[in-house]
């Protein structure tokens, strides 16, 4: 194929037409797929830690432990909330930059630091956890044995997180590299 | 700008837009919602948008730039055909659909930034147009095109 019957086949490749009525709703953040289940998650997790947060003080014993181990659990569930918020914002404005290339190096420095961000919020609201549940309790075989449980199955999750994070940055990285 | 004009605008523009999902993403889910993250990132856009550059090339900045830089799914195993379908010489309207297929084929083995390029240059953007779109030296541009041309005539004769 010549050059000029690849453009003329590229000018006149054909395309569905969307109405305006479609592309206004676009416009919406409601209506936006990414930003809709963004949505969904945090409201579930708001509703979730709320109703946690208000039956915890006195069902889990928290009025019989220290203010300090107290704050550590809001901190912790605080924490991770604060970061879907940022991510909503984050994912609302994708293009930052002059050109493809600023963008998406822009975009690259944002991703790793939010994704390492991520995963400390994780480690944080683990910790806080383990540190609430565990505080004032006399540890013997079997307890030890239950925390060891639970760390095992915090830090593969923690993995998990870590590497679908490596495999996300390292394919952005890839796309930045084809544009240096 | 005012979102009157701006649903006019994407409305005159919206093939540049439907190619670039044709073109990045393989299911027509995917491409629909390429199609609408392209169109919210305009509209997110909008406001730094003076005229200054034409519309067409902020166009294609941004929707090239949401197409690269948006999470995509797991790829479909897409299976490319050895041989490309030939072109029949007698019905023009065929032959153009099966021209456009064949395009589209060889340019879907091309990476990010070749798409990117090649898309410029077959919609007459200048050298100086995709550097600003690309952020790519103009020479670089120039050396870049020249291959990606013979790739594309490699890829369009097997």
């Amino acid at each position: 194929m010549e050059l000029d019957q690849l453009k003329s086949a590229w000018k006149d490749a054909p395309a569905p037409a969307k109405t305006t009525e479609e592309i206004k709703a676009m416009l919406q953040e409601n209506k936006h797929p990414v930003l809709k289940q963004i949505r969904k998650q945090f409201t579930f997790e708001i509703i979730a830690w709320s109703a946690f947060l208000l039956c915890y003080y006195t069902m889990l014993d928290g009025d019989k432990k220290p203010a300090y181990i107290n704050a550590v659990l809001i901190a912790s569930v605080l924490f991770p909330i604060l970061h879907s918020l940022a991510g909503y914002r984050f994912s609302k404005y994708l293009v930052n930059g002059a050109n493809i290339r600023q963008s998406l190096d822009n975009y690259f420095s944002k991703v790793k630091v939010y994704a390492f961000v991520s995963v400390v919020s994780r480690v944080l609201y683990a910790a806080g956890l383990l540190v609430f549940f565990s505080y004032g309790i006399d540890f013997n075989r079997g307890k030890y044995y239950l925390l060891g449980v639970a760390i095992a199955a915090i830090s593969t999750q923690l993995f998990w997180l870590g590497r679908l994070w490596a495999k996300r940055i390292n394919k952005l990285k890839g796309a930045t590299l084809l544009f240096n | 700008m005012h979102e009157a004009h701006f649903l006019t605008l994407i409305k005159e523009h919206q093939g540049i837009i439907h190619k670039i999902c044709r073109l990045y993403r393989d299911s027509a889910e995917d491409r629909e919602d390429l199609f609408q993250e392209i169109t919210f990132q305009l509209w997110k856009g909008a406001p730094g948008f003076r005229g200054d550059a034409k519309a067409s090339t902020w166009i294609y900045r941004i929707a090239l730039n949401t197409a690269i830089a948006t999470y995509r799914k797991k790829k479909a195993d897409v299976q490319y055909n050895e041989v490309l379908p030939d072109i029949p010489e007698e019905q023009p309207d065929e032959a153009l659909a099966l021209r456009q297929e064949r395009l589209f084929i060889a340019l879907k083995q091309l990476d990010d930034s070749e798409k990117a390029i090649i898309t410029l240059y077959l919609d007459d953007f200048t050298y100086r147009q995709m550097a600003e779109v690309t952020g790519i030296s103009e020479n670089n541009v120039g050396v870049r095109l020249n291959r990606i041309k013979t790739k594309l005539q490699q890829l369009l004769i097997k």
